[in-house]
């Protein structure tokens, strides 16, 4: 899909378990992913900055190192997209490799359809635009070179945070943005700011009642408990 | 000095019925010849021997042959005798008074002894009628000690033997082993002898220390001390004390004997539980990997015979289960974490529209078109939790309450705000839960009567209520009537 004309995407995909490797070899070089191996830490990083590969497929749990560490490691150096793909499900791990660098994280088992959505969600938000983000579904559009979102065609007044909010998450559409990472790009604060939290949630609230159209059951910008918010594409 | 006054006082008592005999003598004495009132005396020294023994019944017969002598023989009031014939008299009155002493005291002794055998028995009758109605260790022990020491007024431990290491019983609770009786009590268990005072090893202690023993192995010893010291004890206590013993070894065997079939019991029970269990588990993880080996081996073999559409139908399934199977999974995980109470709690405010609704989403594929109405009104605080863990355990009442309720019939979902913190009410309109099986929903595995046809492992309420219980918070259920299933689930706004 990627890469039928185009130059094959180049995947590193770092497990230990040889037969997840292998599984993941035969299931992505179809859709023209070309797949390099690493099945531990030292390996990964020497591959990663030696082979330049398009984008990392990481497990957390390697034998001589944690994916955290290695994440980390990898973002002093290289930008390249890391998506983690790990049996830990706990929201501490996301955070903590979220806000490490990583871009994405699926949680084993995952399926096929799932892992390739937020490979191409990753590479979408990593090449590099000019352009204000645009943002468009059947009821909200969101314009930011000209600073306007409609909703049904509805032109609504949003506050310069909620606007701000609205276009942090348009920009990582799909990915899971951290409280963290949301504090410290909308108000440059870390999360130790008195009442930042909550000011997040209410400004979150706010602007589901302006945006959606049942905010009992937001339809775009969902909570990842314990983790933070996303903004789905499409339902 | 309380012995010796008693002892006067027999005497004087003595005295005093030779005295009324002696009236009695004069009084009468005018018809009866002087040698027949020697039978007043005889029944004066009867009476002194069956009442208070030898001593006073011996002094009765001397005083009785002086004071007749006196008071009867002629010349009167003289200790001279006229007739030496009375000579007799006096010696046949002495040697009969002595004899007749002699035998009453000893029928006296007979009577004293029956009776201290007699109280022996009740004692030790009192003491295993207690200690056949206890069922525990410790009353056994408190029975014995209070026992003891009431009977004999001496102190009372007691060693038992458990699993290798001596402890020691006394006043009521376990206490540390005292340096001076370890090594005795240790010998005495060692050597299945008493030992202490009043024994061949080491008499000097102040403690007798008698060993408990059941058939062929010691249990334990019983050390007795006197509060008063004495020179040895008396041979009566000391049989009492063995008889004691005696019973203590049973009471204690006894107890252990219950205590190891209570053990096996419950041994037996939790076996079968486990196996019950374990069918119930295997079945669960091996249905939906039938499916699943199934579906990947009929691909293999497949040389393009299957269709399609039935080639799809079989991998949906198979997808399927393995979904299933890693639910299971999760599930067993959770409830394990829950037991183990090695779940953390990843505390944060939230708002609780927000936990509704990301609920509401977990389950939205189940939900299909069914109505789900929500009722959320009036100031709602935020509540500080593990919003995935409650967002997982309003999952399970949602996903119960789909399954338990017509395809097409609504599901309601309200919040409001409660004295400690917040209500969430989740109502369907199914059959309800009978209400024999209300008080097992919570229970671990348990899976209602009408749930054969379910998919479902019986974790999803006990991981529930695992869940909100950590949080400090409480779920109830009430059902019945066919009126449908209402959950309520009180959070409090902190932990």
């Amino acid at each position: 899909m990627a890469g039928d004309t185009e130059k094959a995407l180049r995947v590193l995909v770092v497990d230990d378990e040889k037969s997840i490797r292998r599984f993941l070899m035969a299931s992505l070089s179809p859709y023209g992913y070309n797949i390099t191996e690493a099945s531990c830490a030292r390996e990964a990083l020497v591959l990663a900055f030696t082979s330049h590969p398009d984008v990392i497929i990481l497990d957390l749990g390697l034998p001589d190192m944690d994916g955290v560490d290695v994440t980390r490691e990898l973002r002093e150096k290289i930008k390249t997209p890391i998506v983690i793909l790990s049996i830990r499900e706990h929201e501490n791990d996301k955070v903590a490799a979220l806000d490490a660098g990583a871009d994405d994280y699926l949680t084993k088992p995952f399926g096929m359809g799932e892992l390739l959505a937020r490979l191409r969600a990753v590479m979408r938000r990593f090449v590099p635009t000019d352009d204000a983000p645009f943002f468009k579904t059947a009821d909200l559009c969101g314009d930011f070179s000209r600073r306007t979102v409609t909703v049904r065609g509805e032109p609504i007044h949003l506050t310069p945070t909620e606007y701000d909010i609205l276009r942090l998450l348009v920009q990582n559409e799909g990915k899971v943005l951290t409280h963290r990472q949301m504090i410290k790009q909308i108000w440059d604060k870390d999360e130790s700011s008195e009442g930042i939290y909550h000011l997040l949630r209410v400004t979150i609230s706010n602007l589901r009642n302006k945006i959606e159209s049942d905010p009992g059951r937001p339809a775009y910008i969902l909570t990842d408990p314990g983790v933070g918010y996303r903004l789905h594409p499409d339902r | 000095m309380l012995l010796s006054t008693k002892k006067t006082s027999h005497y004087l008592l003595s005295m005093g019925v030779v005295f009324l005999m002696s009236c009695v003598g004069l009084m009468i004495h005018k018809h009866f010849e002087p040698t027949n009132l020697v039978m007043l005396y005889l029944l004066a020294v009867v009476i002194s021997a069956s009442l208070w023994g030898r001593g006073p019944a011996i002094a009765t017969s001397l005083v009785s042959v002086l004071v007749f002598d006196v008071l009867f023989v002629p010349p009167r009031f003289k200790f001279t005798v006229a007739d030496t014939q009375y000579i007799l008299t006096f010696i046949g009155l002495f040697v009969v008074g002595v004899m007749i002493s002699e035998l009453a005291s000893k029928l006296r002794e007979h009577a004293l002894e029956a009776s201290r055998r007699e109280a022996q028995t009740a004692i030790l009758y009192r003491l295993s009628r207690d200690l056949t109605t206890t069922l525990n260790l410790t009353d056994v022990l408190d029975i014995i000690c209070a026992h003891i020491e009431k009977v004999t007024r001496g102190e009372v431990k007691i060693y038992l033997q458990q699993e290798g290491v001596l402890r020691q019983w006394a006043s009521g609770t376990w206490t540390s082993l005292d340096e001076g009786d370890e090594p005795i009590a240790r010998w005495v268990v060692e050597n299945a002898r008493p030992a202490g005072a009043g024994t061949s090893h080491i008499p000097s202690a102040n403690a007798r220390y008698l060993p408990l023993k059941t058939g062929d192995q010691t249990v334990g010893v019983l050390s007795y001390c006197a509060r008063e010291l004495r020179n040895g004890m008396e041979r009566n206590e000391s049989v009492l004390l063995d008889a004691m013993a005696n019973q203590c070894a049973l009471a204690i065997e006894r107890i252990r004997l219950l205590e190891e079939n209570r053990n096996m019991e419950l041994l037996r029970e939790r076996e079968k539980l486990y196996t019950t269990l374990l069918n119930s588990i295997s079945h669960d993880l091996r249905t939906p990997l039938v499916a699943i080996t199934g579906t990947l081996s009929s691909l293999m073999e497949d040389g393009g015979i299957l269709e399609r559409a039935s080639l799809r139908e079989i991998i949906e399934t198979a997808f399927e289960e393995s979904l299933r199977l890693n639910n299971i999974v999760g599930d067993l995980l959770d409830i394990t974490r829950i037991e183990a109470g090695a779940l953390r709690l990843n505390l944060q405010p939230c708002d609780v529209r927000d936990i509704i609704s990301v609920s509401l989403d977990h389950v939205r594929e189940k939900m299909g078109r069914r109505p789900v109405q929500m009722d959320i009104v009036g100031e709602i605080p935020e509540v500080v939790c593990d919003m995935s863990l409650i967002v997982k355990a309003l999952a399970f009442v949602l996903d119960n309450a789909i399954k338990y309720s017509p395809v097409d019939s609504p599901i309601f979902v309200s919040a409001r705000a409660a004295e400690p913190g917040v209500n969430i009410i989740i109502r369907d309109c199914g059959e309800g839960i009978p209400a024999a099986e209300m008080e097992h929903i919570f229970r671990k595995f348990f899976r209602g009567e009408h749930s054969h046809n379910v998919p479902g492992l019986g974790l999803g309420l006990s991981i529930c209520k695992g869940i909100i219980e950590t949080h400090k918070g409480n779920i109830r259920i009430e059902s019945g009537g066919g009126k449908g299933t209402t959950v309520t689930i009180m959070l409090p706004e902190t932990v």
